[in-house]
């Protein structure tokens, strides 16, 4: 129909274009809901449904086709067959059985409803008489009632009796069907319960890949729109209320969509092991994942549910979720949305092929890089060490562990505050200089919204610098410290890449001199020890005692090759540096001897380095080493020297420079041309009161030219905040001058300035001034062209190390944190690259380049990234119990004092493939007492020692998988390099109990392994699969004690620091508080003797808390049953026999037992010194007057009965074998009985102090000596002991003269 | 990757294709339209034929759809190294357009300079071929643009979408009326009678209205379905007052209200503008005393109120919409439409108040301040002194202006055919209109911050 009058338009026409358009409508329509159908995570969750259904069908197969499931079901099926016949063949019987039975069942059937009847009428009649007693009826009425109850109870009493007599014979006459029918029964279940697994499966299957109906509905459910009703396909979501999130001005709940994509994150089997473990198949298929076991992701479970995720882990997924940990965006559910973050830059472009994904910066919380991502533990973990070290879960973060490490180390926080605390709510770790003053300690122990610092500032004292170095050698260091050590950890603050210009040339110089003019100039006095008058030290004699005296496991020297602490300084250089002459021997002398006079918050030990005689010549220990330690003599160090000429003019600039903040232009002119100050001493609160003379009179020019150094030093000082890590004088009340970090992981990206950073990495960058930019390109193009794979890097390790510069790179042009922070580290200066043209002198970038690597880098940003003071709610918080706490506070001790340097407190572990028909259980000796094997079992639980772990290995020519066996250890024994390789032979001692397949193994059995048995692998280190924990320094002696002194190790272990193996099971904790604060001679074997720590009353309290927590053994005070009266009582009325003829009672019986010579050869006692007849051979126990505050009762009962079991190297026999009687003067008491004798021992020993006091013995200790003299000094540095662990304070003796047995070696 | 700006990356230059071939198809569809037409033109290809020959209109358009085609395959086809490839914009260009455009001072004087441009030039505007070879023109120029990183961030936002498609059709819609006025204009002069008289506009509910109606619902409604499905929409970071976006923008139809903010104090440009602007637009029939153009196109009858209007609508709104949206960036600084924003940018804003011209430059006086220990009214007494010559001014502005423009030819008229209560409305409307403009040449002529200027009560003018 064309147009018309009546028509505009052409009707037929616009019924086409309607058309047209209704049809576009149509297909958009179509595409929107193509569009919601074909979402990202629909896809991942039908392959995960698939993935599941293989898995179980391959479950399934596998029990069908397996020989043992074939076998069983036949037979199963053969008895059925069998018992079937036979029951065919007795068929009236059985049919006569079962009619029995259903007519029984029925009486009882028809019994049961009545009785259920007439109970209801009874607890009507019930409750009405409870209502009427309520509503007060009257007495008739409620006789009325309760009559009526009575008669419905005696109506249910009577039809219960029946219901018993109808159920005997049904019972009965269902015995009888079933003695009749019991091989089939037998038959029945058995093919049920080898089917359950089966069954099991075909039901998961059932559900997963229905068929029939079923998968009809399901595939309905699976309809656009009906989808919207409860699909099989849907959007999983973790609601997490208490767990909030800050959006923008908003605290809202977080809900984490992550389990939609990710949906077998969660999915474990019994005991935690994952069910579709995480791992990339050889193939992409479906099909490959299941055959291999091993799932990518989002398919894959998390890879440690022990620690994650599952119902029994520390963080459930129903109480964490997902992004708490991981960031990231909860509610996305496109791989985009939910805001990955690439590992590297060629991730992320892989990525964006596959996924199409581009990181949106718009999300405030990205998820953490794979490489960064431990950062976010300390969000909950302020503690952090246990995230480092653990007895359950290991090293679970060990990078964030390994950057909270350096940054102690390296001090960071002497500039930069790490506030753990928002007034007393914690909100992160903790790293703050603890208070510099007593007075500001004062304060903030006083105000209860504040919580006082606890890190001490990482570099040495400068307060007394002036007698330890001369001023050449501190400007000659301070220039550049690694130049003359290169290990030092000082980091460089000079010749920088922002202080190459001319005017910094020509003021560095003066700087330096500055700093060394003011150290120098306002260096305190303190007292300084001297050796004796006219004593001539040995250099020798002082370079074996540097050894044995424990130097070593703190400091190297180069006259010590072999040994490698790190703890302390390296020593080779140290006589250079001091200062020359009398003056420099006299610091040393005196820094080894007291060091804590020279630096009060020093960590270097008292070591005890008193004089000694030895063969009548007296014996200065610190004095030899002192002579060893400056043998080579001081050298002289070239200053940065500036031109006499211009000496004064560019000291007058940068005191013009420093004074343009403080006076007018004009002022400081004036200030220079009259070398007047225009305001007096007493007025200045700034570092120009160097400039002012105390009567405030023009200076004169020599006086003049030294308060302007002065003045220049003391500016540098404050400028670079040398104070943060030095103790400096006039600078106790300084603040820190670095950004707090406490929040450095969310800062606005916007507000870090980068300024031309991109520049200088395209120009410069990398240590040999090749350009960053072309590196990380090098690398990137080396990464797409197939990395490792095609050889283009040459491993894996290689790649990782170009891919992590490319990721920090690539962070940082686009602005991010983690790059930021990188090339902060990396080079701090570099931010200032063409900046310094245009800004002040005063203001250009000030902090020191650290000679971290990337891997340091990388660790410390890890940490610094998660420093986020976001705390969630505070269940989440970890808050570790009491016992957790001990651990963890001890943990810090450890490190800050290096105790790990000379003691193991980890045992070393070795692996190794056993035959099982080798192992071979330890049996009870003839001397030793099955109470012994019961306490040993309580004291040392067996370990398990095979973990199913297994090993492939030729044994005779045939290959063969053998069991790997794990213990802990002491190598006593090494092969010999001259045997064949399959003969060469380790020797250890076991030191823990085993359970070796059943069998288990005493502790100080003698392992013998063939060292090809070994487990290979980069940790198998000297024989040891896992090296020990800490106690390098013991190793070096004993193997060092073995050579040159030809000892045997059994030997040579009795010499050095001991293992500090369950050392909470064995000594009291108040006796290890005493001890820790004031050490004693405790053994008398060793080389050396424990130093006096410069540790805090509390810090002793923690450590002592520490061993005893780690074994899981009460603390702080112990229970000591055996003083209990009660338990003497019961002592001495089971012995009253063996009691009566002596009349001293149980304790004093007890005393004579050890009193006599089985103990008294080796262990001083009572005051009475061990007679020594030959100081090389015999061997001296410690005092046993210790033995009673130090040791556990159980832990003491133990080594009386077999010491080899606690200490498999000692040399402290079996005194009281089983095998044997008592014997000699020993025989009188408690029936010569070993057995009972050894827990009198035990007794008495326990109540040694008891004894002492009691009247009745003074008579065994008349010739007691007296007292001997008391050395050491008590170290009260933080206030008095908070609490006093012991009533009875009883101060040890000293080390005497005469003990010269072990401790002049 | 690693370049955190790229200008050119493989899924650029695959969308660019796109757009490279409809360019190429849309001219095609042209060409052809062309050809049906069967219009020829003469020409000797500047002597390379021996003899001039007619060749069809079609022919060359097809040749343009041509090689639009064949730089669409290279887009399409390219698979390697996007640093190589050829077809961008360079940067010669770029750095002109960026001077030129990054200054306020340029831009309002270019885009009152083609408003004129296009008033003087309607009737050659009108011409289709013209306003294809325009249209061709701008799509060329922004799909060459696309190349740059900076323009695609700010043009290529799903957010800034309509505001692209906006710049088209007020293109569009001016041109269709001037295409309309200009002929009925011809028809006036010729005296025949003008379109919308010969085309009698009655039409009927049913079919013509209400089923057009129905179709452009359908149209729209898969528009927008298709659009929310290809271009999410964005979601910034949260709100948050304490870190605002910089630069933190008005939605796109308030970016030319934002604009006046630079120039006028927050009351005024905030709140007195607006509601002006909605008042003057309600009071327009009430003034407009011009009975010509009632019901049809025309400009020659109407040339004082279109002229007016669209001073008001394109240069002053339009086009302060777009300087909003493409051109301010960080720190409400204007940077050039190829320009990184980088928030390290400065301008020099010493501007001044005129009372601190009047008393520091030309008295030679400090400014008057009250006493610290004065009673309020002498405080009052003291800022009047001390902004007098402003209040004066803008006194004179208001009230002296209407009686002076009255007395001009011009005027003259309108104050005789309006009476004094219109005219003096119509005047005042006028001069708020231009107020915006003075304020802004005297921003940029003499750095005048504020004519009165009077922080301790927020009043500012």
């Amino acid at each position: 129909m064309p147009a018309t009058e009546s028509n505009f338009r052409d009707v037929k026409k616009v019924h086409v274009v309607f058309a047209v358009t209704s049809i576009i409508l149509l297909f958009t329509t179509l595409w929107m809901m193509e569009a919601d159908q074909a979402r990202e995570w629909t896809g991942y969750q039908r392959k995960f449904e698939d993935l599941q259904t293989r898995k179980q069908l391959a479950a399934k197969n596998a029990i069908e086709t397996s020989p043992q499931y074939k076998t069983s079901e036949s037979d199963l099926t053969a008895k059925k067959e069998s018992a079937q016949k036979q029951l065919e063949s007795i068929q009236p019987e059985v049919d006569k059985a079962n009619k029995e039975f259903a007519e029984a069942d029925r009486l009882f059937d028809q019994i049961s409803r009545q009785v259920r009847n007439v109970r209801a009428y009874r607890d009507k009649a019930r409750a009405d008489f409870d209502l009427g007693v309520r509503d007060g009826v009257s007495e008739n009425k409620l006789h009325d009632l309760q009559k009526d109850f009575d008669t419905k109870q005696a109506v249910v009493d009577k039809a219960e009796v029946e219901m018993q007599e109808k159920k005997a014979a049904r019972d009965a006459a269902q015995t009888k069907v079933k003695t009749i029918t019991k091989s089939l029964d037998d038959a029945n279940a058995g093919l049920t319960k080898l089917n359950t697994e089966l069954d099991l499966r075909e039901k998961a299957l059932a559900k997963l890949d229905p068929t029939g109906f079923s998968a009809f509905k399901k595939e309905i459910m699976e309809w656009p729109i009906i989808n919207g009703f409860n699909s099989p396909l849907k959007i999983t979501q973790d609601w997490l209320p208490t767990l909030t999130i800050q959006l923008g001005m908003a605290r809202t709940a977080r809900f984490d969509r992550c389990r939609t994509c990710h949906a077998g994150i969660d999915r474990v089997e019994a005991g935690n092991v994952p069910s579709f473990p995480f791992g990339h198949p050889s193939g992409t298929g479906l099909a490959n994942m299941v055959l291999e076991a091993k799932y990518p992701n989002p398919y894959s479970t998390h890879p440690n549910p022990d620690l994650y995720l599952s119902a029994t882990s520390p963080h459930p997924l129903q109480k964490y979720g997902c992004t708490i940990c991981h960031d990231g965006q909860g509610s996305g559910t496109s791989f985009k949305d939910a805001s990955h973050t690439a590992n590297n830059p060629h991730e992320y472009e892989d990525w964006h092929t596959k996924y199409h994904y581009d990181s949106n910066h718009f999300w405030e919380f990205p998820m953490q890089p794979e490489r960064l991502r431990e950062s976010t533990c300390i969000k909950c973990h302020h503690s952090v060490v246990e995230l480092g070290v653990h007895p359950t879960f290991g090293a679970s973060a060990p990078k964030l562990y390994k950057g909270y490490n350096l940054i102690k180390e390296y001090g960071c926080f002497g500039c930069h505050e790490i506030q753990g605390f928002d007034g007393t709510r914690p909100i992160g770790p903790d790293l703050r200089l603890e208070p510099s003053t007593d007075a500001e300690a004062a304060r903030i122990a006083a105000d209860p919204t504040q919580i006082a610092g606890t890190m001490r500032k990482v570099g040495p004292s400068l307060r007394h610098v002036g007698k330890k170095l001369t001023p050449e050698f501190i400007s000659y260091w301070v220039e550049e410290p690694r130049r003359f050590r290169p290990t030092t950890r000082m980091p460089q603050f000079f010749h920088t890449t922002n202080l190459d210009d001319p005017m910094a040339q020509r003021l560095q110089p003066l700087e330096l001199a500055g700093i060394a003019h003011y150290l120098t100039a306002n260096s305190e006095d303190y007292r300084q020890l001297k050796p004796a008058e006219g004593y001539t030290p040995d250099p020798a004699r002082g370079k074996d005692l540097f050894s044995k005296r424990g130097c070593l496991a703190c400091h190297s020297h180069e006259a010590y090759p072999d040994s490698h602490a790190t703890f302390g300084p390296e020593l080779s250089k140290v006589h250079a540096k001091i200062r020359p002459g009398e003056d420099g021997f006299a610091w040393v002398y005196s820094w080894v001897r007291d060091p804590q006079a020279y630096h009060a918050r020093s960590r270097m030990p008292n070591l005890f380095l008193e004089p000694y005689q030895e063969g009548g010549q007296q014996i200065d220990p610190a004095a030899d080493i002192a002579a060893f330690l400056l043998q080579k003599g001081s050298e002289k160090f070239p200053t940065p020297s500036t031109p006499q000429t211009e000496f004064d003019a560019t000291l007058n600039e940068l005191v013009k420079l420093n004074l343009s903040k403080q006076l007018s232009t004009a002022d400081t002119d004036q200030v220079l041309a009259t070398r007047k100050f225009p305001h007096p001493k007493s007025k200045i609160k700034g570092d120009e009161i160097e400039l002012a003379t105390a009567n405030g009179e023009p200076a004169d020019a020599k006086e003049w030219q030294a308060m302007r150094l002065n003045y220049v030093g003391r500016r540098t000082i404050s400028r670079y905040g040398c104070y943060g890590c030095h103790d400096i004088p006039n600078f106790e009340t300084a603040r820190p001058i670095g950004t707090t970090l406490q929040d450095w992981g969310r800062k606005d990206t916007s507000r870090l300035a980068p300024e031309h950073i991109d520049e200088y990495l395209e120009a410069k960058g990398e240590p040999d001034g090749s350009s960053t930019r072309d590196v990380v390109v090098e690398a990137m193009k080396a990464a797409r062209g197939g990395g490792t794979a095609t050889g283009e890097f040459k491993g894996n390790e290689q790649q990782e190390v170009a891919m992590r510069k490319a990721y920090f790179y690539n962070d940082l042009t686009h602005h991010g944190r983690a790059g930021f922070l990188w090339q902060k580290l990396r080079d701090p200066r570099s931010y200032d690259y063409l900046k310094t043209e245009t800004k002040g002198y005063d203001e250009r970038l000030r902090m020191p380049r650290f000679p971290f690597n990337e891997e340091e880098i990388e660790a410390i940003s890890t940490f610094v990234l998660g420093l986020v003071a976001d705390p969630p709610a505070k269940e989440y918080i970890f808050n570790p119990g009491p016992q957790e706490k001990a651990r963890i506070d001890g943990e810090r001790l450890l490190d800050r004092y290096n105790c790990v340097g000379c003691h193991m407190v980890e045992m070393p572990e070795i692996h190794y493939a056993v035959e099982p028909s080798e192992i071979k259980g330890s049996t009870l000796q003839a001397g030793d007492y099955p109470a012994a094997r019961d306490l040993l079992l309580k004291l040392k639980p067996p370990r398990k020692a095979l973990t199913g772990e297994t090993m492939k290995m030729t044994l005779a020519g045939a290959e063969k998988t053998l069991p790997v066996m794990r213990f802990h250890g002491l190598i006593m024994n090494r092969p010999d390099p001259g045997d064949a390789p399959e003969d060469q032979e380790y020797a250890y001692d076991l030191w823990e109990t085993l359970d070796a397949d059943g069998k288990t193994l005493f502790p100080a059995t003698r392992m013998l392994v063939k060292k090809p048995r070994l487990t290979p692998g980069a940790t198998v280190q000297d024989g040891y699969a896992v090296p020990p924990r800490g106690g390098d320094f013991a190793q070096w002696l004993v193997e060092k004690l073995s050579i040159v002194r030809d000892l045997n190790r059994q030997l040579a272990w009795q010499m050095a620091p001991p293992p500090l193996y369950k050392e909470g099971t064995k000594v009291q904790t108040p006796w290890l508080y005493q001890f820790l604060r004031e050490p004693y001679r405790l053994r008398q074997t060793t080389v050396l003797r424990m130093p006096r720590f410069n540790m805090s009353s509390e810090e002793a309290q923690t450590l002592a808390n520490y061993f005893a927590a780690v074994d899981g053994e009460p603390f702080p005070y112990q229970k000591i049953p055996e003083r209990d009266p009660g338990y003497l009582d019961s002592q001495t009325a089971q012995y009253e026999k063996y009691l009566a003829p002596h009349k001293d009672g149980y304790l004093a019986e007890g005393w004579h037992v050890f009193n006599g010579a089985a103990c008294i050869n080796c262990h001083s006692l009572g005051g009475r010194e061990v007679k020594v007849g030959d100081p090389k051979k015999d061997i001296r126990g410690p005092n046993l007057e210790y033995a009673s505050d130090r040791l556990r009762p159980d832990w003491l009962m133990l080594w009386l009965y077999s010491p080899r079991w606690i200490t498999p190297y000692t040399s402290m026999p079996q005194v009281f074998p089983k095998s044997q009687q008592a014997a000699g003067d020993l025989a009188k008491y408690f029936g010569a009985d070993n057995g009972i004798q050894v827990i009198a021992t035990r007794d008495a020993l326990v109540n040694y102090h008891r004894l002492m006091e009691e009247g009745a013995n003074k008579k065994a200790v008349a010739e007691r000596p007296a007292a001997p003299p008391e050395s050491g000094r008590t170290n009260e540095r933080s206030g008095s002991a908070t609490r006093q662990p012991r009533a009875r304070e009883r101060r040890p003796p000293a080390p005497t003269e005469s003990s010269s047995t072990g401790g002049s070696q | 990757m690693l370049e955190p700006h790229p200008d050119l990356t493989l899924d650029v230059i695959h969308g660019l294709g796109w757009i490279w071939l409809i360019l190429a198809a849309m001219n095609f569809a042209w060409a052809v339209h062309a050809f049906r037409k069967g219009s020829h033109f003469r020409t000797g290809l500047g002597g390379l034929l021996s003899h001039p020959q007619d060749v069809p209109s079609a022919a060359p358009w097809a040749l343009f759809a041509t090689v639009l085609l064949l730089i669409g395959l290279a887009h399409v086809g390219r698979h390697a190294d996007p640093e190589s490839f050829k077809i961008f914009l360079p940067d010669a260009f770029k750095q002109f357009v960026n001077t030129v455009v990054a200054s306020p001072q340029i831009y309002f004087c270019l885009s009152i300079v083609g408003f004129g441009l296009v008033v003087a030039l309607r009737k050659w505007l009108v011409n289709s071929t013209v306003a294809w070879s325009l249209l061709n023109l701008g799509l060329l120029f922004l799909v060459l643009s696309l190349t740059d990183y900076n323009f695609r961030q700010i043009v290529g936002k799903p957010d800034n979408v309509p505001i692209v498609s906006m710049l088209f059709i007020v293109a569009f819609f001016t041109w269709l009326y001037f295409k309309r006025a200009v002929e009925n204009d011809e028809r006036i002069a010729a005296g025949r009678p003008v379109l919308e008289a010969e085309n009698n506009e009655k039409v009927l509910v049913w079919p013509d209205l209400v089923y057009t109606e129905l179709i452009c619902m359908v149209v729209l409604t898969a528009v927008l379905v298709a659009w929310g499905i290809a271009l999410q929409a964005p979601l910034e970071e949260p709100a948050s007052s304490v870190r605002t976006p910089n630069p933190s923008k008005a939605p796109w139809y308030f970016l030319g209200l934002q604009e006046m903010l630079v120039y006028y104090d927050p009351w005024l440009a905030g709140v007195v503008f607006p509601s002006l602007i909605i008042v003057g637009l309600m009071a327009i029939p009430y003034i407009d005393f011009n009975k010509k153009g009632n019901g049809y196109y025309s400009y020659k009858e109407r040339s004082f109120a279109v002229l007016t209007f669209m001073f008001g609508f394109l240069p002053l709104w339009i086009a302060t919409i777009i300087l909003g949206t493409f051109l301010r960036g960080p720190n409400w600084n204007i940077f050039g439409i190829y320009e990184f924003w980088d928030v390290h940018k400065l301008e020099v804003l010493n501007n001044v108040n005129l009372s601190e011209m009047f008393w520091l430059n030309w008295m030679h006086t400090s400014l008057p301040v009250a006493p610290a220990d004065a009673s309020a009214m002498t405080k009052l007494g003291y800022i009047l002194l001390r902004e007098w010559l402003g209040f004066v001014v803008i006194f004179a502005y208001f009230f002296l202006m209407p009686p002076l423009l009255a007395r001009m030819p011009f005027f003259s008229k309108f104050y005789a055919r309006m009476g004094f209560i219109r005219y003096m409305v119509f005047a005042n409307l006028l001069l708020w209109m231009a107020a915006l403009p003075i304020k802004m040449v005297l921003r940029w002529t003499v750095n005048l911050k504020y004519l009165v200027g009077i922080p301790e009560w927020f009043f500012n003018i």
